[in-house]
């Protein structure tokens, strides 16, 4: 088990509510991991202080504008993303968890509260996912779209989330890292079909280009051949683009 | 006699005239990330013993006397008095060349442990190469024609380059976060310790793979009658190996340039 996944299970792992199998993974990782242990004390101690805790805010200085651009995508509003050091956001998490789980004890009605605490968790673990994609740098970014292309949750945030990186990112290695993980969806989400085809027209640098250019065609995806034509066409492409986009058109029948 | 001469005037003198060279620090508020942009000269990143920024130049550019009480137009001030602008906001510290005029200048700059950096050396300006030594840290960089030597340094780094070629010898595989190395018609050659983990993803377009360690493929075979018995042997496309049973992610990729991975 890697430190990454270790973290985000915790918050259970303290609660006793992962499976025996993952317990003993973490309990494992724990022995021999003298970060993740250190992470692990912490919020062990932070526990005894949720109580009298204040809401966490967002150190002063980080933008929230990627948030803010998914709302509006959305069209609703999301809970807002904390963005805190890796264990203050597994610490936020406690509260939740424990706050509901307290919420459910005291009124006797466990069950139902151990449903919302599945849901609250469940939400929360997309938060820390997609708050990876946020201020970070480049190598901790691609940790954190690989994160979300591991973590088997495919919601249209965590689709926004990439399409978005995919298109935007300022570092060219994470908008590839972002490609690799939506081309795993390409075949079975229409969204991540059309964002992939779209982005052709978005995309300058010829890594990106060829990359695109290769998902779609290997996964037959024949809507994207109109795309591909203009971009063999245009004189002003990459050469290598060019004879690979002409060469790949080709395999669409 | 005259030999002794022209080595103190090759050798002595450009070291004695570096080693004048002038100095800037900065700590910052924050310790969280650097951000290097128009710093077009030749470039060297190391780590800081202590927890300032420190930047040291030959820099040593002379104003014309007409300038005398202006200032550049449409630039950032240059506080350093290296040619170059440095400013903390929102976490983020941003050093920026001022002029064009600094890509005749070297620099070296020393960043404390823990802060990431970011270098933009994409300008078609750039003078020269980035050669990186013996630097542990999260590193990003794009270049446009530059080539990009790092030597004996853990990482993390992306390195995006367009025609540029990417060297790394590893001195060991950060474990912690990924390394991503990028370029579009220049060649990736990577070198890696005995011993080290990893999980290497290549994709190549229409360049070769080259590599001498012992790869384990990702990808299940899948074999018919006619190759049974034989290596599967992948030309092109995209490839998962593992590498000592697998450990970070090392994302190697190149259109038309060779990639190459091999032993230490």
């Amino acid at each position: 088990m890697k430190c990454e996944e270790v973290k985000i299970n915790l918050p259970e792992f303290i609660d006793g509510k992962l499976d025996e199998k993952i317990t003993q993974l973490v309990k494992k990782h724990l022995e021999s991991c003298e970060a993740c242990n250190e992470v692990y004390t912490e919020l062990n101690s932070f526990l005894k202080f949720t109580g009298s805790l204040p809401e966490i805010e967002p150190p002063i200085g980080m933008k929230e504008e990627f948030m803010q651009l998914t709302e509006k995508e959305m069209g609703h509003s999301h809970r807002k993303v904390i963005l805190v050091p890796d264990w203050l956001k597994v610490a936020a998490m406690i509260i939740v968890v424990f706050g509901t789980f307290a919420v459910g004890y005291f009124t006797g009605l466990k069950n139902q509260g151990n449903e919302q605490m599945a849901s609250e968790l469940n939400q929360l673990k997309q938060e820390v996912l997609l708050a990876g994609l946020r201020d970070y740098s480049g190598p901790q970014k691609i940790e954190a779209v690989y994160n979300i292309k591991n973590s088997g949750q495919t919601s249209d945030q965590l689709i926004n989330a990439l399409v978005y990186t995919m298109n935007t990112d300022k570092n060219v290695n994470v908008r590839l890292a972002a490609i690799n993980a939506l081309s795993g969806w390409i075949a079975d989400n229409e969204i991540v079909k059309q964002e992939m085809i779209h982005s052709l027209t978005v995309q300058e640098n010829p890594l990106l280009q060829i990359s695109l250019i290769q998902v779609l065609t290997e996964s037959g995806v024949k809507e994207a051949k109109e795309e591909i034509q203009t971009l063999s066409d245009n004189e002003n492409t990459d050469q290598n683009v060019r004879e690979f986009a002409k060469d790949m058109i080709k395999t669409i029948i | 006699m005259k030999k002794v001469a022209i080595l103190i005037a090759v050798f002595v003198f450009p070291l004695m005239a570096f080693c004048q060279g002038k100095k800037f620090e900065y700590t910052p508020k924050v310790k969280n990330k650097v951000e290097i942009t128009n710093l077009i000269g030749e470039i060297s990143i190391r780590n800081a013993s202590g927890p300032a920024i420190v930047i040291e130049s030959d820099y040593d550019m002379e104003r014309p006397e007409r300038a005398e009480g202006l200032k550049l137009l449409g630039s950032a001030e240059d506080n350093t008095d290296l040619g170059i602008s440095v400013t903390e906001e929102d976490g983020v510290v941003k050093i920026s060349g001022v002029t064009r005029q600094v890509q005749d200048f070297d620099y070296v700059i020393s960043i404390p442990a823990g802060i990431a950096v970011s270098l933009d050396y994409s300008s078609p300006f750039v003078n020269g190469d980035l050669d990186i030594d013996s630097y542990n840290g999260s590193l990003e960089i794009t270049t446009l024609t530059a080539n990009v030597t790092i030597k004996n340094s853990t990482g993390p780094f992306t390195v995006n380059s367009v025609s540029g070629d990417v060297e790394v010898v590893f001195s060991k595989i950060n474990q912690d976060e990924p390394t991503s190395l990028a370029s579009v018609s220049g060649f990736v050659d990577v070198t890696i310790p005995t011993g080290e983990k990893a999980n290497i993803e290549i994709s190549n377009i229409t360049g070769n793979v080259y590599n001498n360690l012992d790869l384990q493929s990702k990808a299940k075979d899948k074999k018919d009658d006619r190759s049974f018995g034989m290596n599967t042997i992948k030309q092109n496309g995209n490839s998962s190996y593992t590498l000592n049973g697998g450990g970070q992610k090392l994302l190697l990729n190149s259109v038309s340039g060779n990639i190459y991975i091999r032993k230490k």
